[in-house]
């Protein structure tokens, strides 16, 4: 009687090579992506500590530090670019006022500043109430524009 | 006696073991689809964390239950490995594919999707989560080798660590002042400045540390 396709290849050698050859080929795809993460030049200009990077998570509920010096704008919403050079994302006409700020202290007071003097590069969100809702280091803000304008529709 | 009914090899019945290439397409395809989609927001941190999660718990749940039942292989084989793994990765990701494809934002019940967010508070978050997940991977291969010892010992590494890192974990900081207080990488001195005052429970030391030395002066 014949045998079936892979009867003869899938006796208990072939399936214990099988299960050998699986678990090797998935750490190591697991092993190399993770050390091209751990080399990626981005990962310099993000949250030091990561667990706050880009957590898409409205965590923060205070007076936003700085309104004045930031002249941040009254019954508005506010998208506060902190960075030396960075790009402003597409909002999509949202209804947000734009600010950018360099000022190391301002950095300093959003939790945007390293201890190496880097500034950002980041963003935080005020709401209309001129309440920090937000605040994250993001390496590329223009470029991630939809990420944005839906944390942005979360904050009133 | 079958070598089913010994724990050893093949399940009663079951399908070849050695899935074909083109049945395995399917699930790389869906993993680089989904790495993509992380990295067009620059958020490979989050697919790295969650997938790791995922596939721990994927793995360690199939070493138990393969512990258990005596079945190394669930009947369809590895294609059947690699869909509960898949299947595991989707469930830790779930709040992140709402966010993607929903323009949900994350709330903090999210945690309900094996701790979408209490995982980034974990010390060294990918670090262990890549302990957990090469010793759930571990057990899993040792489970399906017939190797009960050493696959109970990996499962033991999995519960230790993860448990640890989870006992160790910070809360999800609710102001600036915890936001500085819990990462020392960062100049917080305007947070400082701003008085809003010590909040987190290391700032609660350092004030009761300094109250003696107030008194006495």
């Amino acid at each position: 009687m014949p045998r079936a396709e892979g009867d003869a290849a899938d006796g208990p050698p072939a399936a214990a090579r099988a299960v050998g050859w699986f678990a090797a080929v998935l750490a190591a795809v697991v092993a190399v992506g993770l050390g091209r993460y751990a080399l990626q030049p981005v990962r310099e200009l993000e949250d030091p500590g990561r667990s706050l990077q880009q957590l898409d998570l409205l965590y923060l509920d205070e007076p936003a530090p700085l309104a004045n010096r930031l002249d941040l704008p009254d019954g508005r919403r506010a998208l506060v670019l902190v960075c030396e050079r960075c790009a402003a994302p597409e909002l999509g006409g949202a209804d947000v006022a734009l600010m950018r700020s360099d000022d190391p202290r301002v950095a300093s007071a959003y939790g945007l500043l390293t201890d190496d003097g880097r500034v950002g590069p980041g963003y935080v969100l005020v709401d209309s109430s001129g309440r920090l809702r937000y605040r994250t280091f993001d390496p590329a803000p223009s470029a991630h524009g939809e990420e944005i304008r839906t944390l942005l529709e979360g904050v009133p | 006696m079958s070598t089913a009914a010994r724990g050893s090899w093949m399940p009663t019945g079951a399908a070849r073991p050695t899935p074909r290439s083109l049945e395995i397409a399917p699930f790389a395809a869906a993993e680089v689809y989904l790495y993509l989609r992380y990295a067009a927001l620059g958020t490979q941190f989050h697919f790295w964390l969650h997938a790791l999660v995922g596939g721990a718990i994927g793995f360690a749940v199939l070493a138990a239950v393969a512990l258990v039942r005596r079945r190394p292989l669930p009947s369809r084989g590895l294609l059947a490995v690699m869909g509960w793994v898949f299947l595991a990765h989707l469930y830790a990701a779930f709040p992140d594919i709402l966010f993607i494809a929903a323009d949900a934002l994350h709330v903090p019940w999210m945690d309900a999707f094996a701790l979408h967010i209490a995982i980034h508070f974990v010390p060294l978050p990918i670090l262990t989560t890549a302990v957990v997940f090469f010793a759930a991977l571990g057990a899993w291969t040792a489970a399906a080798l017939g190797r009960r010892r050493l696959a109970i010992g990996a499962l033991i590494v999995v519960t230790a660590v993860a448990g640890a890192g989870l006992g160790l974990r910070s809360p999800i900081p609710r102001s600036l002042a915890e936001v500085c207080a819990a990462d020392p990488a960062l100049d917080c001195s305007e947070v400082a400045a701003a008085g809003d005052g010590p909040t987190s429970a290391a700032a609660l030391v350092s004030v009761w540390c300094a109250l003696p030395r107030e008194a006495s002066a």
